[in-house]
């Protein structure tokens, strides 16, 4: 096989129909992510006249990244319609990390205070 | 073809076919995403162990980036919000792009990508904008203090080393400390100001050394960050221009496939969603 033939072969061909509902579905997602940036933003100016708790806030910042982090990937990128190996191979890295860092953070979250006097 | 694949194992791992589907070239772009963002997550804990270790002096994002080109007074999360709208947009125009390539639309690929250059671009200059502002700070400006201990009311001693605080008003009579009680932050003022203030430094703006509105910390890896960040999008749009000189070329049009614009998609995308993550850690929390 040359090596041009390789990236034809596993090019993905759309025909006119399939283009439109592409299209649907891409300015679906804009507008869902537009939504959610907007809400973040709103959440962020108003929260403290709306009286609510910061670690509400917080942990709603924290959701609505990851479902922005996951329509942008799964989506835009095109990872959800991959063979499952290869979103395996991409999404496991990063929920080891995920559990080595919060296991860091239980064990050794009071390091730094007790760093506290060389570090300052 | 078909025939001996039958007869032999079936198993994708035999040779001959990618296992993934995918070609080399778009599996080695995901696997260099996949080592990129773990480089991010990496400069992303390190600014959230400094900013729980310095929390009393941590400045907070929206009392620092307050400006909006042409509006005067305090409009925090304004401008951050209308870069991320950029940076959401131009990735919506690349992903129509790609979508174009894929029906060998090649007038629809010329459009939709030389607006993501824009878009890119417009996102470089804000970023510029907002350095220039963070860099040359506000006209009061803050004073660091000296080493040394101060007593607060309820009797508990701090160390003033490199603590940074800021003037009531443009009189300069007052200073407000870092530190609060219920009732708010403790302010200085009269004989004990000077006292204070004997050996202290007045600060205008950031930068590496000093940082006007607290940690200087805070400036490093504001700097840092946000400046690596921008070197990608840089890079994301040189890597565009390079594609649309080829397109206009007609390189892909002879290939018979648009794979390239796929490939600098994924780089693109990922470059949006570093920032969705920049734009959580940094300005919202």
């Amino acid at each position: 096989m040359e090596q041009q033939d390789e990236a034809l072969r596993y090019y993905h061909r759309k025909t006119e129909q399939e283009g439109k509902q592409t299209r649907i579905l891409i300015w679906r997602i804009f507008w869902i992510l537009l939504a959610v940036t907007m809400l973040e933003i709103i959440l962020g100016l108003y929260y403290k006249e709306w009286q609510l708790s910061w670690f509400f806030v917080k942990n709603t910042f924290l959701l609505l990244t990851v479902a922005k982090a996951y329509l942008i990937v799964s989506y835009y990128m095109h990872l959800k319609y991959e063979k499952s190996f290869l979103i395996k191979i991409i999404i496991i890295p990063y929920v080891i990390i995920g559990g080595y860092l919060i296991a860091l953070l239980l064990n050794e979250g009071n390091y730094s205070e007790v760093m506290h006097q060389w570090l300052w | 073809m078909s025939q001996t694949n039958n007869t032999e194992e079936k198993s994708n791992w035999n040779g001959g076919i990618s296992p993934f589907k995918t070609s080399y070239g778009k599996l080695m772009m995901w696997f260099f995403l996949v080592s990129d963002a773990l480089t991010f997550t990496g400069f992303l804990v390190a600014y959230g162990f400094y900013r729980h270790y310095f929390i009393d002096i941590w400045p907070s994002a929206e009392n620092v980036f307050t400006h909006f080109p042409f509006l005067d007074g305090n409009h925090p999360l304004l401008y951050v919000g209308l870069m991320t709208f950029i940076l959401i947009m131009s990735s919506v125009t690349m992903v129509l792009a790609v979508e174009s390539g894929q029906r060998l639309h090649h007038k629809g690929v010329k459009i939709w990508l030389g607006l993501t250059i824009i878009g890119g671009l417009i996102f470089l200059g804000s970023q510029a904008w907002e350095w220039g502002h963070f860099i040359k700070g506000t006209k009061d400006g803050a004073v660091q203090l000296e080493k040394g201990y101060y007593q607060l009311p309820n009797g508990e001693v701090k160390s003033t080393n490199g603590i940074i605080a800021r003037w009531e008003d443009a009189s300069k009579k007052t200073l407000i400390l870092p530190w609060q009680n219920e009732a708010g932050y403790y302010k200085v003022s009269g004989d004990e100001l000077t006292k204070l203030t004997k050996n202290s430094i007045q600060v205008n703006g950031a930068n590496l050394a000093i940082n006007e509105y607290g940690h200087k910390l805070f400036g490093n890896f504001f700097f840092f960050i946000t400046g690596f960040h921008g070197l990608h999008v840089l890079s994301g749009v040189i890597l565009n221009i390079i594609v649309l000189l080829n397109v206009f070329k007609g390189t892909y049009e002879k290939r018979g496939h648009y794979e390239m614009t796929e490939k600098v998609g994924l780089y693109w995308h990922f470059v949006d969603l570093v920032w969705v993550f920049i734009f959580t850690f940094f300005y919202l929390i």
